[in-house]
């Protein structure tokens, strides 16, 4: 009788465990999600409609798509906690009733921490038109590596591409990379994002004005050194063809003289060989001189350094007003924000998946066609997205011709 | 780590040849290599029921050789190993109220194309292990030692047990992860004796876990993407990159009821429930990134008998397990802070059922002895996780019979052994989209899915021989052999060793 009581004991605790081995749902915390609208100043009785919103959250990569026909419909979204990368696009009708007019607009916001019940967030819209001039058509940053397994990094080298119908001029175009890196992210104080590019060194073209026309659907290149990259690297290539070179720093800049330099505005521009930076073209105000450039975009910032203390530094800007063209790059393991105003550049494109990555070495980045006109002059796709606008990781235009 | 080793060797090996001399070789030899005594074993695993365990004190100390090799298998834990195992064990009563035993070993490895896992101890840590694409051969030490006493008071019993387990794990090329990884085990018991014939007792265990994983490349030119899994092949993008450093640390809590016969002749019941949590943290990261949560209910229930010349033993087993995966989302808000937590989710969860029945019925004394086995087991598994979703469950059914020949020729003892399984997958589904950015990702889990589903027919056998080597001490050496098809496995073993 004691011993049945103990099997019917020890039988009720195993049923009292098993009892206790419920199924577990699976599913994510979510929040509720009010969008909100800031116009662009300045437009009246601005209606917007045809959005396309796109939530990245950075943890998972998982991206939630919504198609809207009004700003109304923004009011309550259903996504899952995380942090996010907000992407917007659509179209936006303003003016007078008599004189309405039509235009693209986009917004875009990162780091946007949706958690808990209910999150409202405010996106600041910009109006965008795509006109046609100097891009970007590739960089190649990476550089090449020796037979030895060694760097090689003379060989790097922008393609700038006339992407208008125009006959454009070199003469004066500003290339300039960034101050800051697209991986390490910080609240310099001011913040003047929203109205220049802060930069890093900064190259011109030479030439009196006119002296270096690029027809339409051509382009030029600018190497770090141009010169014949064989005779010290079998896996690099031949330069000589460039039609400008850099002026590096001393140890590593080999000159060719039949090959016209740049002019360097501030530092020597050696590219980010991972590819943590950015890149823009611009041009400065007719008759503007280097020193008065230099005298009126003098910037002096400041930030929180990881000991936290306040470190002061300085550096030029390039107001956004003069910037033709930007390409933000990075890589996906490390990236942590843009360096440009979503308006100039709201992506970013990469040679290479993690820090320092090995097989990114011979790889560039390459504008995307966007149509080839009845003339034969391609036309390269420019939404000011390089995400978008850009193929990564393609082998450099050099090493395919040989 | 390897002078503790040496020195718990010296002094299981010296204490056992004190008290060697109460044993009877051919006793202990025929209760040494009977297929019922494996089974028996566990149902006194409770420290305050070891005394009831064995009839006979023995000593024993082996060094084997094992190579084993797989066509489909799970990735992360290699196509197979090859490496050198030295192990050594005693069971004493020193006199009629104490039981001592302990244990030790150490094994050397080379464990074939491990892929997906540069971290070590998988079984506990998963599935959050660091990755990368490359992977490769991984060397590993194993050390464990472990002792425990039990001594009666009246119709009470006590019994205590404690283990070390240490493991280094590494490689010598990029990628070269170190990890090293400790297990400490506690466990306290006692026992009642119920009537003449049974006794009823509890035990309580805790275990402390720690493994440090770390990763290394000397390469030039860099190195390639490095990631912590999350499960089915899922990550955190934002922790993905060069964070080469993880720090698991955990702690498991079990109790167990038994009741048992004391004479090895009658019903046993066992009931066992623990919980073990992992949490890990990265280097450069102040929270913890993930966390599993592992809960486990077990259940035995069973007849043995012994009488005369024949020995009986069924048991059948029951073991359900959720282990559940628990993430943390961060933002970086810049790089001046460490990641900032924002949320966090049961993403990913594992749960799984075995029921298996084994019975074994042996002869001895004819001609020959012999023992006749047989067990069908039942797998049920299923692994989710959610945003992305993806879903790997099956269901495999296992059913085998072993057959057992002792004979004693001159005075060289020879056993016998054969066994045969059919595996067969009964329900199998898996769901993951093709993510054609992620190809390795992608065949990496199909893989695994078809090695954990695939049927076959399991062929195995042993041939062992015990020879008399001192007054008392018997030598033995044995080979083991088996072969698996569907996954085309094999896995050989030599032994040899000394008994007292």
């Amino acid at each position: 009788m004691r011993q049945t009581k103990l099997f019917l004991f020890i039988f009720a605790a195993i049923g009292l465990v098993l009892a206790a081995c419920s199924k577990d749902e699976l599913k994510v915390k979510t929040s509720q999600v009010g969008v909100a609208l800031t116009n662009p100043a300045g437009l009246t009785n601005p209606q917007i409609t045809d959005i396309a919103v796109e939530f990245k959250e950075v943890n998972s990569g998982v991206e939630s798509k919504f198609n809207l026909r009004s700003a109304a419909e923004l009011s309550n979204l259903t996504l899952p906690e995380g942090s996010y990368n907000v992407n917007l696009e659509g179209t936006v009708t303003f003016g007078a009733d008599n004189d309405r007019q039509t235009s693209k607009i986009r917004g875009y916001k990162q780091g946007i921490i949706i958690s808990g019940g209910e999150v409202k967030l405010n996106i600041p819209l910009f109006l965008y038109n795509v006109a046609s001039k100097f891009v970007f058509q590739e960089i190649f940053f990476t550089g090449t590596v020796t037979k030895e397994g060694k760097q090689y990094n003379g060989d790097k080298y922008f393609v700038i591409y006339n992407n208008s119908e125009d006959t454009l001029y070199a003469d004066g175009l500003v290339i300039s990379e960034a101050q800051f890196l697209t991986t390490t992210k910080r609240n310099y104080i001011p913040n003047i994002m929203g109205e220049a590019f802060t930069a890093g060194s900064i190259v011109m073209i030479p030439g009196t004005g006119k002296q270096y026309p690029i027809l339409p659907g051509k382009g030029f290149t600018i190497a770090n050194n141009a010169i014949n990259h064989l005779e010290y690297n079998s896996n690099s290539f031949d330069l000589t063809s460039a039609e400008f070179e850099l002026t590096l720093v001393g140890s590593i800049n080999v000159d060719n003289p039949n090959v016209p330099d740049l002019i360097n505005l501030n530092g020597n521009m050696t590219m980010h060989n991972r590819g943590f930076k950015t890149y823009v073209i611009a041009r400065f105000p007719q008759n503007m001189t280097i020193d008065a450039y230099k005298a009126a975009n003098y910037y002096e910032y400041k930030y929180l350094n990881s000991a936290g203390d306040t470190t002061k530094q300085n550096a030029y800007k390039i107001p956004n007003a003069w910037i033709m063209d930007a390409v933000n790059l990075s890589v996906e393991t490390n990236y942590e924000w843009i360096l440009t105003d979503p308006s100039l550049d709201m992506g970013w494109s990469y040679c290479g998946k993690v820090d320092s990555d090995k097989t990114r070495y011979g790889k560039a980045v390459r504008r995307k066609e966007l149509l080839t006109n009845p003339d034969g002059r391609v036309v390269l796709k420019d939404n000011n997205n390089s995400t978008l606008d850009f193929d990564p990781e393609v082998t450099a235009k050099y090493l395919i011709k040989q | 780590m390897r002078w503790s080793f040496i020195i718990t060797i010296l002094v299981l090996g010296t204490a056992v040849k004190a008290s060697a001399q109460d044993s009877i070789p051919t006793k202990l030899w025929k209760e040494q290599a009977s297929p019922v005594t494996y089974v028996r074993d566990d149902v006194y695993s409770n420290p305050a029921l070891k005394s009831y365990q064995r009839v006979n004190t023995y000593s024993l100390i082996a060094a084997s050789y094992r190579k084993s090799q797989q066509d489909l298998y799970l990735q992360q834990l290699g196509s197979g190993a090859a490496g050198l195992h030295v192990h050594s064990e005693t069971y004493l009563k020193p006199n009629e109220r104490t039981t001592l035993w302990g244990k030790a070993y150490y094994t050397t490895q080379t464990i074939e194309q491990v892929k997906f896992n540069e971290s070590a101890d998988y079984s506990i840590i998963y599935p959050y292990v660091m990755v990368d694409s490359v992977g490769g051969n991984m060397k590993s030490e194993t050390y464990f030692f472990s002792g425990g006493i039990a001594q009666s008071v009246g119709v009470y019993q006590w019994g205590v047990n404690a283990s070390f387990k240490g493991l280094q794990a590494y490689r010598n090329r990029d990628p070269r992860p170190k990890n090293i990884s400790s297990e400490i085990t506690l466990t306290l018991a006692g026992s009642r004796k119920i009537g003449q014939h049974y006794a009823l007792g509890v035990d309580v265990t805790g275990v402390k876990y720690n493994q440090s994983n770390t990763i290394q490349f000397v390469s030039d030119l860099g190195r390639p993407l490095l990631w912590h899994d999350a499960g089915l092949g899922v990550y955190n993008k934002l922790l993905a990159g060069t964070r080469d450093a993880a720090v698991h640390n955990g702690f498991m809590v079990g109790g167990k009821l038994n009741f048992v016969p004391t004479t090895r002749n009658g019903f046993f019941v066992t009931a066992g429930v623990q919980q073990y949590n992992v949490g890990k943290k990265l280097g450069s990261v102040i929270d913890e990134v993930a966390r599993t949560k592992e809960t486990k209910v077990e259940a035995d229930l069973g007849y043995m008998q012994e009488r005369n010349n024949t020995q009986l033993i069924v048991k059948a087993a029951f073991e359900s397990v959720k282990r559940k995966g628990i993430e943390t989302k961060f933002d970086n808000k810049s790089s001046q802070l460490s990641l900032v937590p924002v949320s966090e989710d049961l993403r990913y969860l594992h749960e799984y059922t075995i029921a298996q029945v084994r019975a074994v019925y042996g002869k001895t004394g004819g001609l020959v002895d012999w023992f006749v086995g047989a067990d069908v087991s039942y797998d049920d598994q299923s692994q989710r996780y959610v945003d992305p979703n993806r879903t790997l469950t099956y269901t495999n059914i296992i059913a085998g019979v072993d057959l057992t020949l002792r004979k004693q020729c001159s005075n060289i003892l020879f056993s016998l052994q054969g066994e045969y399984k059919q595996i067969e997958n009964q329900d199998k589904n898996k769901v993951w989209n093709l993510d054609p950015d992620k190809p390795s990702i992608y065949q990496m889990l199909n893989s695994n899915f078809e090695y954990l589903t695939t049927g076959g027919t399991y062929f195995g056998g042993s041939l062992r021989a015990d020879f008399p080597v001192a007054p008392k001490v018997t030598g033995f050496v044995q080979v083991n052999g088996a072969n698996q098809t569907g996954i085309n496995k094999s896995d050989y073993k030599a032994t040899m060793g000394v008994l007292f």
